[in-house]
């Protein structure tokens, strides 16, 4: 398969008044044509500010060093042009906030519209005829009415599926999607699930994925990234993955599950600004010994679908 | 933590600038009673910072001694203000209904009122005084606290938390003072700074309305 | 929103006016002081007052009937178009206004538009180059505009652009160019607040959600500002500039004394130092209707502008 993205040693931290804010500490992924990878791990351990980094989302204050290679340019080298030319149009980034991520004084309509148009150089008639289009995709039985309502006047799951029309309204080659089903319910969860994988069987589309909903994760994806305070602890391919969890921190997820018996993981994630110089999950281990006290963890390859950054298979 | 210590030690400092004015210019600037008829109209220099009068008394002492008094008095007017405005829009806001919207019609009628001209208007009536100033502004100046108190209320009664209390039984005053009320002060105190700003202000735009005209007067008749 | 709010709205408005009305007829009727023994003194400055004559004029003016029959008189007689006379000038009150008029509201119009073109400019500037030396910059001009009284700046630019530059007339109102200086002045002086929302909302949208959104789409920033952020900072912008010109219109009397010019609340506070009665009922009344206007104004055009409100609305109904 073609390699679509690369990301190489990517760090992003955050000047804050306490200190900086390491979110994400060399990270290295590959994401290739079609494949829906998903990044999962629990709140504030980085995932959704990789997922903004990769299209220079962050605020101003925010730092990202490494490689971001878009189909073999460096997005974090591009012009503000260039940048803009692959935002939307190659690389889509659908919100994680639903509520708060559509324009509240705008229509519906205008909104899909206004990237229909950026994407597709279309008049104003057909603009409208693909949007209402791309609604009737995501399943709204009135796409025509949507168009003319407010956002306040969706419900949350909705706004989400709006959202992904305007995601979908470029037919990117990679969609990145933080959280997409927050909120939602176990059908609208299926649906949504549904919608995804028709979108890559159709267009050819890689999707990131960004969730903390291990089942979604499972159901939907090819490969998975397990993420703990800022740095990639496990990834391979999601079956092995849940059928064979390397690493104790993903272990510890999966026993945490309802299904699994709401195994609650005790003591919180280290800080991201004073980061311990050994192993991340050190406080909150059980299989830890004297070796992980004293040394950061490397990222070890088991076979060539399987890493996992763990001194226990040294 | 670090940041509080700043903030404290600032406002310690900035209190005590303010204090030892207010407290002392009396005795500090005693001899700017002492008139000077020669130096009557002078142009600020080293001995009169800000001049002097046209009985030769330094303004730079009678200044301080004069934002004593406008201090004071607009102090105890925001208090007054503030007082009033807590209790109208806490009580509308908390307890809506008729009572709400009988205090939004007062409050509608209140706003209509250009403030400046309407103090004017009740010193006219009341004859000048410094008990009648600050009713003309207490009068015209309690409403803004009266609003943004309401709103705040409004906002904070539908939170869960102030409802969680509601469940538990607490009574109605319980969660206004002991819940609601600490949460309102947040906006307040920089709408209070302000204000005393404002009625700085407004003290000196009257006093001085109420010395041309008093003088014209005396002139025309 | 639905023609029943709108009603209902007017209705209320109704209500407040005439509630404003009532408000400011008993004050000037409880306040102390004869408005006859007023009139005959107007009239006749060297005679003394003559019982015979006083009962006379109060005759003349309804003043011995009860306050509801006086008090419907005047509403009466306001809406014939008729405000009463001055006692001073012995002139109709609304002839009295309507030649001010003019003066005044072109000043507290001009004002508000220069402090919102200003305010917007300086607030968006300081967003974008935020904590840069121009934001700094502006950041001391707002903290020094807001110390410095209005009057010390109308004396400054007085001084400046009148007595040492004689580029602008310093006195008495004829034609545009004696609005300059006063607008510059208080335009400068109502700019510092609207620089302060226009940045406090512009940082809170510009880190907002749908600014994300609109930002992966491949929106260029202007378009994003111009297409995305600005209506949303619209809204409590709005207000600010429907308060300021509602304080604009009786604030401005210092200007309009320093300058000399002609205007409403200038005759107004000459006529509460004289207690020309019919003057100061007429004025006060017609400047609380002006300032009931503007708010329903401010308050319509939140419904148009904001669907959340319009949503509001019409579940109260």
């Amino acid at each position: 398969m073609e390699k679509l993205l690369e990301i190489k040693n990517l760090c992003t931290h955050f000047d804050s008044r306490n200190g900086c804010v390491n979110a994400v500490c060399n990270v290295n992924m590959d994401i290739y044509r079609g494949q829906i990878i998903g990044l999962i791990g629990e709140t504030g351990c980085g995932k959704s500010v990789l997922g903004q980094s990769v299209l220079r989302l962050l605020p101003k204050n925010a730092c990202i060093t490494g490689k971001i290679l878009f189909e073999g340019k460096d997005i974090l080298k591009m012009s503000v042009k260039e940048l803009r030319a692959v935002r939307g149009h190659k690389i889509a980034f659908i919100c994680q906030n639903p509520a708060e991520a559509l324009n509240p004084l705008m229509k519906n309509g205008t909104q899909i519209m206004e990237s229909v148009r950026i994407n597709q150089a279309l008049s104003k008639k057909e603009c409208r005829k693909t949007s209402i289009d791309l609604l009737s995709v995501l399943g709204f039985s009135e796409p025509k009415a949507i168009m003319h309502q407010f956002p306040n006047e969706l419900s949350g799951g909705m706004k989400q599926r709006v959202l992904a029309a305007m995601g979908m309204s470029g037919y990117p080659s990679l969609l990145i999607a933080d959280e997409p089903t927050k909120g939602l319910d176990a059908i609208k969860r299926g649906q949504v699930i549904a919608t995804i994988r028709k979108f890559t069987e159709t267009t050819g589309c890689a999707v990131l994925i960004i969730t903390h909903d291990l089942k979604f994760a499972s159901a939907i994806c090819d490969t998975i990234a397990v993420m703990y305070a800022g740095e990639i602890a496990e990834m391979g391919d999601a079956k092995t993955l849940f059928n064979d969890p390397k690493h104790p921190y993903l272990m510890s997820l999966i026993k945490s599950q309802p299904c699994e018996g709401l195994n609650v993981l005790n003591g919180t994630v280290c800080s991201l600004i004073d980061l311990p110089s050994n192993c991340r999950f050190f406080d909150r281990c059980s299989y830890a010994t004297g070796v992980c006290q004293d040394q950061h963890p490397n990222l070890l390859t088991l076979n060539e679908e399987h890493r996992v950054r763990c001194l226990k298979y040294v | 933590m670090k940041n509080n210590k700043h903030i404290i030690i600032a406002l310690t400092v900035l209190t005590a600038i303010l204090l030892l004015f207010v407290i002392a210019s009396p005795y500090l600037f005693s001899a700017s009673y002492d008139l000077d008829m020669k130096n009557a109209l002078q142009v600020p220099s080293s001995s009169h910072l800000f001049g002097s009068d046209n009985l030769g008394r330094d303004l730079f002492g009678r200044s301080f001694i004069g934002l004593r008094l406008s201090m004071a008095l607009a102090l105890v007017i925001q208090i007054i203000c503030l007082f009033v405005g807590a209790i109208l829009g806490a009580i509308s806001g908390y307890y809506g209904g008729v009572i709400d919207k009988a205090y939004i019609i007062i409050q509608d009628v209140v706003m209509s009122f250009p403030s400046l001209i309407a103090s004017l208007c009740l010193i006219a009536m009341l004859g000048p005084g410094i008990y009648t100033l600050i009713i003309a502004l207490s009068c015209t100046n309690w409403v803004t606290y009266a609003r943004l108190i309401r709103s705040e209320v409004v906002s904070l009664k539908e939170l869960d938390y102030i409802q969680g209390a509601r469940a538990i039984g607490a009574s109605s005053g319980y969660v206004l003072f002991r819940h609601i009320l600490p949460n309102v002060l947040r906006p307040l105190i920089p709408l209070f700074t302000l204000m005393i700003g404002h009625t700085v202000m407004a003290i000196s735009g009257l006093g001085f309305w109420v010395l041309v005209y008093s003088r014209q007067q005396r002139k025309s008749v | 929103m639905r023609a029943q709010a709108i009603i209902k709205k007017l209705c209320m408005t109704l209500v407040t006016a005439l509630l404003v009305a009532l408000l400011c007829f008993s004050v000037m009727f409880y306040s102390p002081g004869n408005p006859a023994e007023k009139l005959l003194r107007y009239k006749d400055p060297t005679g003394g007052l003559n019982q015979k004559t006083v009962e006379m004029y109060a005759e003349k003016l309804g003043t011995n009937e009860t306050f509801f029959a006086q008090f419907g008189d005047w509403l009466s007689g306001i809406l014939k178009g008729d405000f009463g006379t001055s006692f001073k000038t012995g002139l109709p009150v609304l002839h009295e206004f309507t030649t001010r008029a003019g003066c005044t509201i072109s000043l507290m119009l001009l004002s508000t538009l220069l402090a919102l073109v200003v305010g917007l400019a300086l607030g968006i500037l300081s967003t974008l180059y935020h904590n840069n030396i121009l934001d700094k910059v502006i950041r001391f001009f707002v903290v020094f505009n807001m110390s410095v009284p209005s009057f010390w700046l109308a004396l400054l630019f007085l001084w400046i652009f009148s007595v040492q530059l004689h580029l602008l007339p310093s006195f008495g109102f004829n034609g545009f160019s004696s609005l300059i200086l006063p607008v510059a002045v208080l335009g400068l002086s109502y700019s510092s607040t609207i620089i302060r929302m226009t940045k406090s909302c512009l940082m809170d949208n510009l880190s907002s959600a749908y600014v994300v959104t609109a930002r992966a789409k491949g929106l260029s920033e202007s378009s994003i500002m111009i297409r995305h952020v600005l209506i949303n900072i619209a809204l409590p912008i709005i207000t600010l500039c429907g308060t300021n010109m509602t304080s604009l219109l009786g604030g401005s009397v210092i200007i309009e004394n320093i300058y000399g010019l002609p205007g409403l609340g200038n005759y107004l506070i000459m006529a509460i130092m004289v207690k020309d009665f019919p003057v100061i009922l007429g004025f006060v009344f017609l400047f609380a209707l002006f300032i009931i206007l503007i708010n329903l104004l401010v308050d319509l055009t939140y419904t148009l502008i904001d669907p959340r409100v319009r949503m509001a609305i019409n579940e109260k109904q």
